[in-house]
């Protein structure tokens, strides 16, 4: 994935430099939510993959205490049926 | 007393007398039980994700109150004698505020959560408000003052570094890709082509290279900011030193 994007970077500008990558910052964080709700499922769905996955940290650049939030709202949401388990 | 929410899904072939039937009898189970309704929550028939059942649809209702723990028990238990519900769950909600605070040694929750209402009904004094103030302001002050220290160091350095790399640039230019690390890797996959095209531009008069080197080594953050054309003519300036010599190589 990082590569990739280091990738598409550098085909922007010019293919011969490097870029070093983006530094991802948590989304919870700089909005200072505390509670991530397992109803509001728009937010959520950015969260997972295509497939119905929950995304990885290294991808969306969640830090750890968000990240259990994310994954535990996520698990309940799918119990629901608000979220898929699997999609295809 | 303990704050919970229940949700459950009912299934969509059943009429709206019957529907509401089951969320009045759940409402009354939680009544009886002196708990409190604080929110009552109906979305409707919604898409399920998935299939439950066999069904697509669903109606869905949240239920939030407060009360004994054996109250979603006993919603437990009615959830699965009746047929009509799908799925239910219910989540105890945590009332005190669990924000993450950025600095340890801090106690944190209770502290927050319970006094500070407390006091702000009990006895809004002016002391306190004082208080607070002062705090405010001492902190932010200390905070700007290591900030300031931080910058003036990480300036010092900075500027050492760029003596001491315009020392060892002066020395030996050739060596530049060397010591600038962004270039390294790249240089490495680009040399084998760069070889082709020093090989043709070997015509170009030396003394500009040095002169070239020079200007853009006093001005390194420019360099980033300008264009794709520059960096790319220096390089393979730079490189001609070696690739002529790898040439030289190859051809052996």
């Amino acid at each position: 994935m990082a590569r990739e994007q280091r990738r598409e970077r550098g085909d922007r500008s010019s293919f011969r430099r490097y870029f070093p990558p983006k530094r991802k910052v948590c989304r919870f964080c700089q909005r200072n939510v505390r509670e991530i709700d397992y109803k509001n499922v728009d937010i959520l769905k950015r969260y997972i993959l295509e497939r119905g996955r929950i995304s990885p940290r290294r991808m969306t650049g969640t830090c750890a205490f968000h990240q259990r939030r994310v994954s535990t709202a996520i698990k309940r949401a799918r119990l629901l049926a608000l979220l898929p388990y699997i999609e295809d | 007393m303990r704050q919970y929410e229940t949700v459950f899904l009912i299934s969509p072939n059943l009429e709206e007398e019957e529907t509401t039937k089951i969320i009045t009898q759940i409402s009354d189970i939680i009544s009886k039980k002196k708990g409190k309704l604080i929110q009552e929550d109906r979305w409707g028939k919604r898409k399920l994700a998935y299939p439950i059942k066999k069904f697509e649809e669903a109606f869905y209702v949240f239920f939030h109150y407060e009360g004994d723990p054996n109250i979603p028990f006993e919603l437990e238990k009615r959830f699965k004698q009746t047929e009509a519900i799908l799925r239910f769950l219910t989540v105890k909600k945590e009332t005190r505020e669990n924000v993450r605070k950025k600095r340890k040694g801090v106690p944190v929750e209770e502290e927050v959560a319970k006094p500070a209402e407390e006091q702000e009904i009990a006895a809004p004094d002016e002391e306190k408000v004082e208080m607070k103030e002062e705090e405010e302001i001492v902190t932010p002050l200390a905070e700007e003052e290591a900030v300031v220290l931080q910058k003036e160091e990480v300036e010092q350095k900075e500027e050492e570094k760029v003596e001491k790399k315009m020392e060892e640039e002066a020395a030996n230019p050739a060596e530049e890709e060397e010591i600038v690390f962004p270039k390294k890797e790249k240089s490495k996959n680009k040399e084998k082509k760069e070889v082709a095209a020093s090989v043709k531009e070997e015509e170009v008069v030396p003394e500009e290279n040095v002169e070239e080197a020079t200007e853009e080594k006093e001005e390194p953050e420019e360099e980033q900011k300008k264009g794709e054309e520059e960096p790319v003519e220096k390089k393979e300036e730079d490189k001609e030193d070696l690739s002529s010599a790898e040439t030289s190589k190859e051809d052996k």
